[in-house]
């Protein structure tokens, strides 16, 4: 390998020839990313995506211990967790394979690392971080981008990545990215973030000043999104509910051994700490008043 | 149901009380449902960790609890009924020589 060391991604060493844009500074484990052609035959057919319920037909194949995941007008790739290493098809677009490399390849090579991996958004406030989650299109990126413009870093913006340690959990900051629905970028002016790419639907960002390292930062709490339209308003969450909406929004292994394993883990992060549900109003210009709540929340470490 | 039915949990299902509070969760591994326990519930999951009568749970249950009410051994039948219509518990025809009500809320998820 001629590059190795490019920068670091939810705590690996990023090992590759190809260009990429959202990484942190810092190293961590080796994870290799690749072009070339699958050379195995599909395996067995574990899952499939199709639309209307999905934007993009997929699917989703077992080889062995690896997996082989087909995406329509993007083609097959190949994760082997274990190594790990992850093999993208040949002459894509360097910004669309670089995001599609952090989404579902990645979460499969972080649950054979043993972490817990949630659909959500994630931003630090004082050293700690505080994970934003919601099942849909809840605004969570929004508001994630609305903290970047105020100067606090962004850890995640799709997929967060817990770890649950023997003190207290962490998150392992994930790509250095936003993506924005057009309408909504063109509202936000943030401070350091490097447009890279646009299409139909979204602007593509990457938050190059204060992107930072990969270093676990402690969690200081969980706020799920509500849909409601009222002042911003936090209230906490009793145990059994929040592991009830952190399980709806992680993400598993189909086997039973590592569905008991997150399932373990989101039971533990739920009973050391603080989960919110936050109310607020959907507005951008409401937004202010949003990131004063939670981070009095937060910096009140109650 | 006769008193010496015996229960078991079923293998598919794992539980984890939640910190220092007396709730605990419940998670099915084949269908992935998800289900909470209060208190009581979790003081009955925690003694069907072993093959048991409904005679020995609902005298478990009254050993722990102050002024059990008379209608006890029916709320805790009902409760076991109900965990083995979920698919948590297993029942098996007994050779076993062997306040509130107990709750299990199935996330609608």
């Amino acid at each position: 390998m001629s590059n190795p060391g490019l920068g670091s991604c939810f705590g690996w060493s990023i090992q590759s020839d190809l260009p990429f844009h959202y990484l942190r500074e810092g190293g961590g484990e080796p994870l290799e990313v690749r072009e070339g052609a699958m050379e195995q035959p599909p395996g067995e057919l574990l899952r499939q995506w199709d639309p209307p319920l999905f934007p993009v037909r997929s699917r989703l194949h077992r080889n062995g211990r690896d997996f082989q995941l087909w995406v329509e007008d993007f083609g097959w790739i190949y994760i082997e967790p274990d190594r790990p290493r992850i093999t993208m098809p040949p002459g894509l677009d360097p910004v669309r394979r670089e995001e599609r490399v952090w989404g579902l390849p990645s979460l499969f090579c972080l649950l054979r690392r043993g972490d817990v991996t949630v659909h959500g958004a994630c931003v630090e406030i004082d050293g700690r971080a505080l994970l934003i989650a919601a099942p849909g299109r809840f605004g969570k990126t929004t508001l994630a981008a609305a903290f970047a413009q105020a100067g606090y870093r962004v850890l995640g913006e799709d997929l967060v990545c817990l770890r649950l340690g023997d003190d207290e959990p962490t998150v392992i900051p994930g790509p250095a990215l936003l993506r924005l629905r057009r309408d909504v970028a063109d509202e936000f002016r943030i401070p350091g973030a490097v447009e890279v790419g646009r299409d139909e639907e979204r602007a593509h960002f990457a938050l190059v000043a204060g992107r930072g390292t990969c270093a676990p930062v402690p969690v200081a709490g969980v706020a799920l999104l509500l849909e409601d339209d009222v002042p911003p308003r936090l209230d906490p969450v009793p145990g059994p509910t929040a592991v009830r909406d952190l399980w709806a929004v992680s993400f598993n292994l189909p086997t039973d051994e590592d569905r008991a394993r997150c399932f373990a883990a989101v039971a533990g992060i739920a009973s050391s700490t603080r989960v919110w549900h936050l109310a607020r109003r959907r507005r951008i210009d409401a937004l202010p008043a949003t990131i004063e709540c939670l981070v009095n929340a937060v910096t009140s470490r109650a | 149901m006769n008193d010496d039915t015996v229960f078991l949990r079923s293998s598919q299902v794992v539980f984890h009380r939640l910190g220092e509070s007396e709730d605990g969760v419940l998670l099915h591994l084949d269908t992935a449902a998800y289900f909470s326990l209060n208190p009581l519930g979790v003081l009955i999951w925690e003694v069907l960790e072993q093959p048991v009568s409904l005679a020995d749970v609902v005298q478990h249950v009254r050993d722990a609890v102050e002024d059990a009410p008379p209608e006890l051994a029916a709320d805790v039948e009902r409760f076991l009924d109900e965990l083995v219509r979920r698919e948590l518990l297993e029942r098996a025809p007994g050779d076993a020589n062997g306040n509130g009500r107990a709750s299990v809320d199935q996330n609608p998820a």
